[in-house]
């Protein structure tokens, strides 16, 4: 990495790469549960890696599965790759912000950010690139790892459809979501997403819904927000996400 | 690989995203829309669970049933594996028969 003195840079990437581990525990069965529903959703072995390695982001990997088996067209896969994952353009500006990384560094640096690898690296004290870069990787090869041995296992199994392995999915986005719905106008943004969903989907195909309804629920919560600001300050909603 | 076009344009998307934040940096981002920023993944992920829990009409109840006991998992253990099979052992118990 260009502008590092090496041996320290060296340290604390692994400093940041160990304090992870803890983290694999649960980012490799949340990988084994999205390598076997990408297999039962008919992607094959290259295509189901493939995703881990170049996306690297469960809730859009797994919103991929589910919208690819609904039939939504490839741009609302991205749309929603886009809205699920909005919370790294925020994580991105407060690493920017604090550490003023070196232009070399900042395109391999955004290639591993996560809220995961956001958070622990931040828990390891004053936020250093290395460490920062230490914590991504490692949840990186967590990831990948989980996906191989998933995709692997989905080759042995029969039937994986038959078992209903398409409801990991909507669980992992369960899990995604539950911690994040920390305060009034979060949770306000979930019913009214959820209410408009439901109505949308009398309207316009299920991918296009679910975007028209995830704009609908963060509106209507960011403007609860900010009327709620005026009478008093609240914390915004920072998202430092569980393992992923 | 007929995936290989969508999976490259969502790998692009999301790594435009990560990168965009590190090089705003020194901009200044309205509060307004850093606040809407926010939200935007909970309505999504919502809507996304809603979206498919209602796709499945044949089999509403026993997922329904699941999912609510895996949203009490994970606010309870916070943990994401321990969701999924929370939800997925329920889901199968209440298809056996």
């Amino acid at each position: 990495m260009p502008g590092f003195r090496c041996t320290g840079s060296l340290a604390l990437f692994a400093r940041g790469f160990v304090a992870m581990l803890p983290l694999w525990a649960g980012a490799i069965p949340v990988g084994i549960a999205y390598g076997l529903a990408a297999r039962g959703a008919g992607l094959d072995l290259s295509a189901t890696q493939l995703m881990s390695l170049v996306v690297f982001s469960a809730a859009a990997q797994l919103s991929a599965l589910s919208l690819l088996d609904a039939g939504a067209p490839g741009l609302v896969l991205v749309g929603a790759a886009l809205a699920l994952n909005a919370q790294l353009l925020l994580i991105g500006l407060a690493v920017g912000r604090e550490l003023r990384p070196s232009w070399a560094a900042r395109p391999v640096a955004a290639y591993f950010l996560t809220d995961g690898a956001y958070g622990v690296a931040l828990a390891l004290g004053r936020l250093r690139l290395p460490v920062l870069l230490g914590t991504g990787v490692s949840m990186f090869v967590a990831w990948n790892v989980g996906t191989g041995i998933g995709a692997a296992a989905g080759q042995a199994l029969p039937e994986l459809r038959r078992l209903g392995v398409d409801f990991v999915a909507p669980l992992t986005f369960l899990a995604v979501l539950v911690p994040l719905v920390r305060t009034r106008a979060a949770a306000l943004a979930a019913l009214v997403a959820g209410v408009a969903t439901l109505l949308l989907a009398w309207l316009a195909p299920g991918g296009v819904a679910v975007l028209g309804a995830g704009l609908v629920g963060s509106t209507a919560a960011a403007w609860w927000a900010g009327r709620d600001r005026e009478s008093h300050v609240s914390p915004t909603p920072a998202s430092d996400g569980g393992a992923r | 690989m007929s995936e290989l076009t969508p999976i490259l344009g969502m790998a692009a998307a999301v790594y435009a995203l990560r990168l965009a934040g590190l090089l705003l940096a020194s901009a200044a981002v309205p509060p307004a829309w850093e606040r809407a920023l926010g939200f935007v993944p909970v309505a999504t992920l919502t809507a996304l669970v809603v979206s498919s829990l209602a796709g499945r009409p044949d089999e509403a109840p026993a997922r329904v049933v699941a999912a609510t006991g895996a949203g009490l998992a994970a606010w309870r253990t916070g943990r994401a594996w321990v969701c999924i099979l929370v939800g997925m052992a329920v889901y199968w118990l209440l298809r056996l028969p």
